[in-house]
């Protein structure tokens, strides 16, 4: 894809998005999204996606990111539809979440299979009609379709006020065809974390460059002692390091995931991308806050949109130490290699 | 009001072939014990032979036309060259310069004689140059400068000092901005021009100046009426401005601004990751490198398509040597090691070195200050 393709497909999303409700679900956008074909962009056309690459999908996250969307492209597009090809079937019809299922019981009987446990956090599960879980069955992995429409849910939010629920199964029954035992490599939660971490981060990167938008904007307006405040060396200061802040997160989602279409098994720049943007998500969201000032801190405007996001968004799908001490270990260098020779390849 | 967006590229299919080469000269560099591998090299290490045998290899100039000795390679190719030597922490200061602004400037505004006088020499590695452009009054106001050339037979008369200037004590000319023109408060960037001035020139005086580290890398040049001929003026007299801004926009692109103290986290490596901070530490470092350099090749793609990315470019300057800098006191406070100047080539060495040579980095070439008023500049529209 070229850099007018890129630029057409993003505002082709732009335009899906429309007007937006405030609410912490955007269903009706998810619709239009669904509707021109972007909700699973990166998944196999076997399994019910367009088959582009995650270069593309990221395209599409960083535009949804800007616009603080409320939507679960994350969990549709890089976790669940990522999990259905591996166990060779198709996304279901239907709201899609995902989530790790380390702890549920899978258990078989004459007419199918019986989940049992809890789900921690299932982003909009509340909305969902089914989650896509990895899981065990027997000695295996195995990828689950649970569907949530029974499922008693204890609310959660993230600090954004998107649903984060809990979702507790009680032998809910789930039909043979939709309990898919794995025969592949092995496939951990950790996988399957690392997929929602970098989608996380792609839609930072994006939320970084709202944040970036309003407060541009925002100095060059706003006039006090008769100047704007971008004409005051302060604050120029700030919108630099914003604007160097936005522009590397978003070359990092990018890097990454071109580098994992180059080479699905080299997972280690999608974790480098997520260190380094969930790093600089506090920074960008305090400098949009301290340039915007008392009312970038009101409801009324959509600054916190994105900020409260940021602040959500970096602590899902493992925190910060968590990602670094995992890579860390990886670039130990116990293999014998250079630093530099994994860096430039 | 747009932001200065970058996107991520790749380097071409042919640039692996390039870089294991240079890989594989740089490993028998080090088993022969050419050189031992020290953070900001391009600054700190001086080394002609070294340099000599790099620009056998073809690799100095690379993206000059072939007429000159070049490669005529694209500059991904120099961007390979210039950053598994930097990696690698080897001596390349004394063609640095040359290769990378003073040759393309030359190569951009010079007379074909001038290319034909220089080029060749630069491209073999025998050639070094000099910047000759900051003054005692003029630092970041670089318009200040008060070193004057004066109209006589032939050529012109220059008097006036420049400072900072690495390594000018062995150079062989300095590309100098000059003023051929009464300075005019209300066009400040006028009457300005360059002038390459041969530093074995009557009337040059080098005067050393330490740098905290006791070294000497940087000069003084004292010029008391040096006699520069016509033929030596580059490009256009009273161009000297535009001139200028087009070498900074080589000076903050490249792969100097973010690797000057790489060879610490490469030899520090093995000790982080026997703690869980400093594994924590050696991922973060790691991440902000791999996404800077991507934002580096970046910038040398839209170099390559014709574009100018000067706001780009200080942003990965600013954020680049801001790396640079916090790498040392990163690494200093998670090591439990004693930087010891005196203990070269081991840790506590290169941590020392990398400790007296960091103030440096976020001033070279456009403070960060400067490059952050560039940049809020173009994206707050004032």
């Amino acid at each position: 894809m070229n850099a007018e393709e890129r630029q057409a497909l993003h505002d082709a999303v732009v335009a899906a998005c429309g007007g937006l409700d405030s609410a912490g679900w955007h269903g009706q956008a998810w619709k239009a999204l669904d509707q021109i074909g972007v909700t699973s962009l990166s998944v196999s056309e076997a399994a019910g996606g367009a088959g582009a690459d995650l270069r593309t999908a990221t395209v599409v996250m960083l535009a949804l990111g800007s616009l603080g969307m409320s939507v679960p492209v994350v969990e549709t597009g890089l976790m669940a539809g990522w999990l259905m090809e591996r166990a060779r079937a198709r996304l279901p019809d239907g709201i899609v979440t995902a989530a790790v299922g380390d702890g549920l019981q899978v258990t078989s009987d004459d007419d199918g299979w019986m989940v049992s446990g809890t789900l921690s956090r299932v982003p909009w599960a509340r909305h969902a009609d089914y989650a896509v879980v990895l899981s065990h069955a027997g000695a295996g992995p195995c990828v689950a379709v649970v569907p949530l429409a029974g499922a008693e849910l204890r609310r959660g939010a993230n600090v954004a006020g998107e649903p984060r629920d809990d979702v507790v199964l009680s032998s809910v029954a789930v039909p043979s065809a939709d309990v898919h035992v794995l025969d592949g490599p092995e496939l951990g939660a950790v996988d399957l974390l690392r997929r929602g971490a970098f989608g996380r981060s792609v839609l930072m990167a994006g939320a970084a460059q709202g944040v970036y938008a309003y407060t541009a904007r925002y100095a060059g307006e706003r006039r006090q002692f008769g100047k704007p405040l971008a004409a005051m060396q302060a604050v120029q200061q700030q919108l630099a390091e914003l604007a160097g802040e936005a522009s590397a997160m978003t070359v990092a989602a990018e890097a990454a995931a071109t580098a994992a279409d180059l080479d699905p098994a080299e997972s280690w720049a999608l974790d480098a991308a997520r260190i380094r943007i969930a790093g600089a998500a506090g920074a960008v969201a305090a400098i949009g806050h301290q340039v915007l000032g008392a009312i970038g801190f009101t409801d009324e405007h959509p600054l916190h949109r994105l900020t409260t996001r940021l602040w959500a968004w970096r602590e899902e799908y493992g925190n910060h130490a968590i990602w670094s001490e995992r890579l860390g270990s990886v670039l130990a260098g116990k293999d014998g290699s250079t630093l530099w020779r994994r860096i430039a390849r | 009001m747009n932001l200065p967006l970058l996107h991520a590229g790749t380097l071409p299919a042919g640039c692996a072939d390039l870089r294991d080469q240079v890989r594989d000269f740089l490993a028998g560099e080090l088993e022969a014990g050419s050189f031992v591998p020290r953070c900001d090299s391009w600054l700190t290490g001086f080394d002609a032979q070294f340099s000599r045998r790099v620009g056998e290899r073809g690799w100095i100039g690379v993206t000059f036309p072939t007429q000159y000795g070049g490669a005529g390679a694209d500059p991904f190719a120099r961007f390979v060259i210039a950053e598994e030597l930097l990696a690698a922490g080897a001596p390349v200061a004394a063609h640095w310069i040359a290769d990378r602004q003073s040759g393309p400037s030359i190569l951009r505004f010079g007379t074909e004689e001038q290319r034909q006088r220089y080029l060749p020499g630069i491209i073999r590695g025998e050639l070094f140059f000099a910047i000759g452009m900051s003054e005692p009054d003029a630092g970041s106001d670089l318009a200040a400068v008060r070193t004057r050339a004066e109209r006589v037979d032939g050529g012109w008369l220059v008097n006036g000092t420049k400072v900072w200037t690495s390594h000018a004590h062995h150079a062989h000319h300095m590309l100098t901005l000059v003023r051929t023109s009464p300075a005019d408060a209300t066009r400040r960037h006028a009457g300005l021009s360059q002038v390459i001035i041969d530093l074995a020139s009557p009337g040059v005086r080098c005067n050393p100046i330490r740098l905290i580290s006791g070294a000497h890398h940087f000069n003084e040049v004292v010029l008391d009426g040096v006699f520069v001929a016509d033929d030596q003026v580059l490009g256009s007299v009273g161009e000297g401005w535009t001139q200028v801004t087009h070498e900074l926009a080589y000076e903050r692109s490249g792969p100097e601004r973010i690797l000057s103290t790489f060879p610490l986290l490469e030899a520090a490596r093995t000790a982080l990751a026997s703690t869980m901070e400093g594994r924590r530490l050696l991922a973060r470092l790691t991440a902000e490198l791999w996404t800077l350099r991507a934002m580096s090749i970046a910038v040398t793609a839209e170099l390559q398509a014709g574009h100018t990315p000067n706001v780009e470019a200080a942003t990965v300057k600013d954020l680049g040597t801001r790396f640079e800098r916090d790498l040392v006191h990163a690494v200093a406070g998670a090591l439990g090691v004693e930087p010891d100047p005196e203990a070269g080539g081991t840790l506590p060495g290169i941590l020392a070195g990398a400790l007296l040579q960091a103030p440096g980095f976020t001033l070279r070439g456009g403070t960060n200050e400067i490059l952050r008023g560039i940049v809020a500049k173009a994206v707050a529209g004032v």
